[in-house]
């Protein structure tokens, strides 16, 4: 495997920066290539286009495109997992928006407690909600750019 | 008010809004910039186009009348307004966006590959359009009247010949700009005067509003009576009266004292009462004033009025959390996200400027009911927010505020209605005429003069009841379909075209009768006053069981779509299913 890649490494046309190998590294002084540049790993993954034709990623990317039954499960396990945290997210809502009427009805003593002069459902409703709605959205993005980030490189690699 | 100062605030308003309007004109050239201003919006300005878009007469009048008239009760509006973009964020946004269409009909024929159902669900976009222009239009009539004396179908007229002029002549990119522009003006013009009232309560030494009295006069205050009105008062009241009041015409000299006895009374237009400071607030009739502390307890005095508050308010609820997703002039705008991060991206920043937004009405309605008691008297709570600047503040610095939130007011209408008329007129175009620019134009044309010849019928609804309506209809129909096109592979055109059907069919049936039958107190007012509750589950079923039992005639290229919808665009395995 690494005889294969690093032959078709230098059929390549030549890049900017050379990635080194870890002898190289090791001898600082004689290598031209600036060593805090030689110590950064330096992805050599192909752009994607004709000349990638033939790599592993392609397959599975090929997968996807023509629905087969790999490319299925491929898909499936994305959506499954976007559909996992938007469910996660929601239970979180819910549990929190949803039970306030509830609480609200079977607890009316809860009108009588003060936050910062406000009465408490005044301040849920009228303030406390929506920085609440944002951090919920703020998690739900992160994780949803996560899992689509993580299925792209999943894809790239197999 | 109806001072100068007012006039000349909506006047620059709305020319600001015209002026951006033809900024953006000469930009628009091609059909497509005409329908999603060729996906080239980046997401902070069409976050505020969104919010400035959303943020209709119901959010920036409604709610604080709401809230001064039945108490804490009410914000579960704003919050389901706030919280259907996070249900929206959650489910459909970035999928939506990489599927490409323009609108719901364009989604329901790409996604099932059905004209059947494509043409349902356009009928539905005109339905709930001009069902949530009637709103917008009855609040631009009673604005006017409030701020400037005009009869109601100036208002209606004005701004409804305004909008749809604007759309024929501007096209969407010019509306993004509008649209954005207006978001800004919007949270300005309620948060400036809502933070200097708040600093005139400290001053004033913050009265408790939650004590158990009445609201009452804290001035002398001289209640001018702009529409005949009937009102009622709980106990004698001595007061000063300049007009007739009962059918007697007093005080033609000067204002007269009278003293009002227990029970109704009739006062004629033109009218002028005086309440002596610590008067408590006479109320419409039937209608009495909940005193401060049931009004500031949940269940408050909504209970004396709604059969089963607690089952409204979660019908509600859920009306707002998946209305929101369905309202055709929302999704149009995620199509001009270049991608579906972006989309994301745009929906969180617009959960930030909605909340924003939403923290300041409250403000109003609750010291409206301090400071502008005689609302109750006149039924013109839905004007609060424009009234209280200036019963608070005198001179030039209340004329100023005032001038800003009426010009805030008609942003409100502006915005909202041009959004929805470029929906009503898209689909219009699209479907029943035949999808070139001139068809657009035409359409709007046709759009703009059916809301207006129905906004001016409306003027007795109540503007938060027909948007709340508007909502459970979005929900009941174009939620489902959206959530199961999206997630499941499994749904049919007939599965999609009996579920938009039997749910939006079972809440518009549900909503006509509450307008035209008025049931009676009980469990049939309650279900059919939020049909929500069981319409939008209903659809949600029909949509799976006739999936089911049709699934041996799934739509093409099921897994593909599903491909474009759910993988990043990095992968370049999107395609677009409309261009």
């Amino acid at each position: 495997m690494t005889a294969r890649s690093r032959r078709r490494r230098q059929t390549r046309p030549p890049r900017r920066v050379q990635a080194p190998t870890p002898m190289e590294v090791a001898a600082p002084p004689v290598s031209p290539i600036d060593p805090a540049l030689a110590a950064r790993r330096v992805a050599v993954r192909n752009p994607r286009g004709r000349a990638a034709r033939r790599e592993p990623g392609e397959r599975a990317l090929t997968e996807l495109a023509e629905q087969t039954e790999v490319g299925e499960v491929l898909l499936r396990s994305l959506t499954r997992a976007q559909l996992m945290l938007a469910v996660r997210i929601f239970a979180v809502f819910g549990c929190l928006l949803l039970g306030l009427p509830a609480l609200f009805a079977t607890h009316p003593g809860l009108a009588d407690y003060r936050i910062l002069g406000l009465p408490l459902p005044w301040l849920l409703l009228g303030g406390a909600v929506y920085p609440m709605l944002v951090l919920l959205g703020v998690l739900y993005v992160r994780q949803s750019e996560r899992n689509e980030r993580d299925f792209v490189e999943f894809i790239e690699r197999s | 008010m109806g001072s100068n100062v007012t006039l000349a605030a909506v006047v620059v308003s709305t020319i600001a809004t015209i002026l951006i309007g033809a900024y953006g004109m000469r930009v628009a050239r091609t059909t497509s910039d005409f329908f999603v201003a060729s996906r080239t919006v980046r997401p902070m300005w069409n976050a505020s186009a969104i919010s400035g878009e959303y943020l209709s007469a119901a959010s920036f009048l409604g709610v604080a009348g709401l809230v001064m008239k039945y108490g804490v009760d009410m914000l579960w509006y704003p919050v389901g307004f706030a919280a259907g973009y996070l249900i929206l964020l959650l489910l459909v946004a970035a999928p939506l966006r990489r599927f490409g269409a323009y609108t719901i009909p364009d989604f329901a024929e790409g996604r099932l590959d059905s004209l059947a159902v494509r043409r349902l669900a356009t009928s539905f976009v005109l339905l709930i359009g001009w069902f949530y222009l009637l709103p917008q239009l009855k609040g631009a009539g009673v604005t006017l009247r409030a701020i400037l004396g005009a009869p109601y179908w100036v208002g209606v007229i004005g701004v409804g010949g305004l909008i749809t002029a604007n759309v024929f002549f501007g096209g969407m990119k010019g509306i993004t700009f509008v649209q954005a522009f207006q978001y800004w003006l919007k949270v300005t013009a309620i948060s400036l005067p809502a933070i200097v009232l708040l600093a005139h309560y400290h001053a004033d030494h913050s009265p408790r509003l939650t004590v158990p009295v009445p609201p009452q006069f804290q001035t002398e205050t001289v209640v001018r009576v702009r529409v005949s009105a009937r009102f009622e008062v709980d106990k004698a009241t001595p007061v000063r009266v300049k007009g007739a009041l009962d059918g007697t015409v007093y005080g033609t000299g000067g204002p007269s004292p009278v003293t009002l006895p227990p029970g109704a009374h009739r006062v004629a237009k033109g009218a002028e009462i005086i309440f002596p400071a610590g008067a408590d607030a006479p109320h419409a009739v039937g209608q009495p004033n909940a005193d401060g502390r049931a009004w500031s307890r949940p269940f408050g005095p909504v209970s004396n009025e709604r059969s089963h508050p607690l089952f409204f308010t979660y019908s509600l609820m859920l009306a707002t959390f998946l209305g929101t997703m369905g309202l055709p002039h929302i999704l149009v705008r995620f199509y001009t996200n270049p991608d579906g991060r972006a989309a994301r991206q745009t929906t969180l920043i617009v959960l930030v400027l909605l909340g924003a937004f939403y923290v300041f009405p409250a403000v109003y309605g609750a010291l409206g009911r301090l400071y502008a008691p005689d609302l109750y008297l006149t039924k013109g709570t839905d004007t609060v927010v424009l009234a209280l600047p200036g019963r608070v503040f005198s001179g030039l610095g209340g004329e100023l505020l005032s001038g800003l939130v009426a010009a805030g007011a008609f942003a409100a209408f502006l915005s909202t209605a041009s959004g929805l008329l470029i929906s009503v007129a898209g689909a219009l175009a699209q479907d029943v005429f035949r999808g070139q620019v001139s068809d657009f134009r035409r359409g709007a044309a046709v759009a703009g003069t059916v809301a207006v010849a129905f906004g001016l019928l409306v003027e007795r609804f109540d503007i938060n009841l027909l948007v709340g309506w508007a909502f459970a209809i979005a929900a009941s129909s174009f939620c489902p379909l959206l959530v199961l096109g999206i997630w499941w592979r499994g749904l049919t055109a007939a599965g999609a075209g009996a579920g938009i059907a039997v749910g939006g069919g079972l809440a518009s049936a549900a909503i006509l009768i509450t307008m035209v039958g008025h049931p009676g107190p009980g469990w049939a007012e309650a279900l059919l006053g939020q049909p929500a509750a069981w319409s939008v589950p209903a659809a949600f079923l029909t949509m799976v069981v006739v999936s089911r039992l049709t699934a041996r005639r799934l739509p093409t290229e099921v897994g593909a779509k599903m491909v474009a919808m759910h993988t990043p665009e990095t992968l370049g395995l999107g395609r677009n299913y409309r261009d």
